[in-house]
């Protein structure tokens, strides 16, 4: 069965919540990590306390916090997804070259 | 600041007025074939490429005939140069010159103000123009007033006595090369040579080099990295990295290889490795003491004014995809940034790359942490286990860069042993 998941923008990424692990999570560290307030827990669940528009805007001040403290007290939920195309290019173009990265070997 | 190729450097001429051969740029020879039969001979071929000094370097040849130009479009397209090959090439009518003058529109940061620099010698380098202060003649713009034709007038005829045709035509070229500086946000737009023909003035080169922080108002000159790249072409991670402050003021981001393909490194006898400072200043003197002690930093970057952990994290990614660094090194001057943030960035960055090991690296990294939150900083390492990796080493406020660089040098050292007896 597909876990539900709590996916949204923020202003250079998205941030995507599994709410199967979440649900089962006793500190729910993202809420008390984010200093800009984006979270609050409704329930057993993380939910969003901010519109979506506004998090996207620059509500979310991409401190990672909360990603950080998930692996760190929760239950590994929550992931921050940060878009680098080029790069993605680049080393799609090492390995046709057969060049590898440092962090590959 | 971003320089402009020369072709494009013409067709911003083009579009404000100001007079440039007849030409077209090509990048295939069945391009230079199409463009030679619109073009009447003689011609000029000119080697699309960021570098100066063209002429002397054989990348500006002139062709008296079609056949000729044909074969030296062949000899230069894909031709090697310092950094890259030439892609294009700029296929022009030859002009009959009669005389070569230089004009310059330029910031002079002393005066703060822009500055008109006209020579009677064009055709030269502006280097060995400056040495004959007498025939460089500078008429400095008060940016708010603009300029106006008669003041133009006035300081081309201080320099020498024009027809008044050619005072016109000179005069207006002067303004029209202004509007193009203030409106294209140049630091420079330079015309040398400016020739005089039979049919009046042309530009026969092109300089523009657009203000790095204007670059988002002229999307449509396609400039791929605003950083100073100097005479090669941005490389992918330097694109990559100009991306960052795209749309996103919160901190800078700024990153350029200076040794993309390893070249200077290996020639020198010295150790690569990725780098990353907050402050320009400590990038300088921490890049110094490297040198210092046998260490190439490949990358310039300085990651500062507070930048958003969402940068730190792909400024890192970035550098640490540079191929064969033997390590890296981060050093913060002592900053008002939030360094909590700046080390989650960093430990985002090495947990995703080092997924394998939780974050921990396989080659030496120093990181410095020495400013507002700083202890907070080296916490989170601790926190998440990085800074228990034997190859990873924290310093804190009480450090130095020379520290930072001799710590850097005995672990390296240590673990180069280890990498020897094991046969790596």
């Amino acid at each position: 069965m597909k876990s539900r998941a709590l996916d949204f923008e923020i202003m250079t990424g998205r941030i995507i919540i599994d709410l199967g692990k979440c649900i089962g999570c006793k500190t729910k560290a993202c809420v008390e990590a984010c200093a800009a307030k984006i979270f609050k827990t409704e329930g057993q669940e993380v939910t969003l306390n901010m519109t979506r528009e506004a998090i996207k805007k620059g509500g979310c001040t991409e401190t990672i916090a909360c990603e950080l403290e998930c692996q760190l007290r929760g239950n590994g939920a929550l992931k921050i997804v940060f878009p680098m195309p080029e790069l993605d290019q680049y080393i799609e173009e090492m390995k046709k070259k057969g060049t590898r990265v440092v962090y590959e070997y | 600041m971003a320089r402009l190729y020369e072709f494009q450097g013409k067709k911003l001429f083009m579009k404000f007025g100001i007079p440039v051969p007849l030409g077209e740029v090509v990048g295939s020879e069945d391009d230079v074939q199409s463009v030679l039969k619109t073009i009447s001979e003689p011609l000029m071929v000119k080697a699309q490429v960021l570098s100066g000094k063209r002429g002397k370097a054989g990348l500006i040849q002139s062709a008296q005939q079609r056949e000729e130009a044909l074969s030296i479009s062949k000899e230069l397209l894909g031709k090697k140069v310092r950094y890259g090959r030439v892609e294009k090439l700029l296929i022009e009518e030859q002009l009959q010159i009669e005389n070569e003058y230089y004009l310059g529109i330029t910031s002079d940061p002393s005066k703060r103000q822009p500055v008109i620099i006209f020579s009677k010698s064009g055709g030269v380098d502006v280097e060995e123009l400056s040495e004959n202060k007498d025939n460089l003649h500078k008429k400095y713009v008060n940016i708010l007033k603009g300029i106006e034709p008669e003041e133009i007038a006035q300081f081309l005829k201080e320099i020498d006595s024009w027809s008044k045709k050619d005072l016109e035509s000179l005069g207006a070229i002067v303004i029209k090369l202004y509007t193009l500086y203030r409106e294209m946000d140049c630091r420079l737009a330079e015309i040398n040579p400016l020739v005089v023909t039979a049919k009046g003035f042309f530009a026969a080169d092109a300089r523009v080099d657009i203000d790095d922080d204007a670059i988002f108002r002229h999307r449509d000159l396609g400039i791929d990295v605003a950083e100073e790249t100097g005479e090669r072409p941005p490389t992918l991670l330097e694109i990559s990295a100009s991306r960052i402050d795209d749309g996103d003021h919160r901190g800078v981001v700024h990153f350029v290889q200076i040794d993309p393909d390893m070249s200077v490194t290996r020639e020198r006898g010295l150790i690569p490795i990725g780098f990353d400072c907050v402050g320009t200043g400590t990038s300088l003197v921490t890049m110094d003491e490297l040198l210092n002690y046998g260490y190439f930093p490949i990358n310039f970057a300085d990651t500062s004014g507070n930048p958003t952990a969402s940068k730190m994290y792909r400024a890192t990614k970035i550098i640490l995809s540079q191929p064969n660094i033997k390590g890296y090194i981060f050093v913060s001057c002592v900053s008002s940034q939030q360094l909590d943030n700046t080390a989650r960035g960093i430990i985002k960055a090495l947990k995703e790359l080092y997924s394998a090991t939780d974050g921990k690296p396989n080659i030496p990294m120093i990181f410095s942490f020495r400013g507002w939150l700083d202890e907070i900083a080296i916490q989170l390492y601790e926190q998440h286990g990085i800074s228990k990796s034997p190859l990873v080493r924290m310093l804190g406020r009480n450090s130095t860069e020379l520290e930072a660089v001799q710590l850097f040098d005995s672990t390296y050292k240590q673990w180069a042993q280890k990498q020897n007896r094991k046969g790596a």
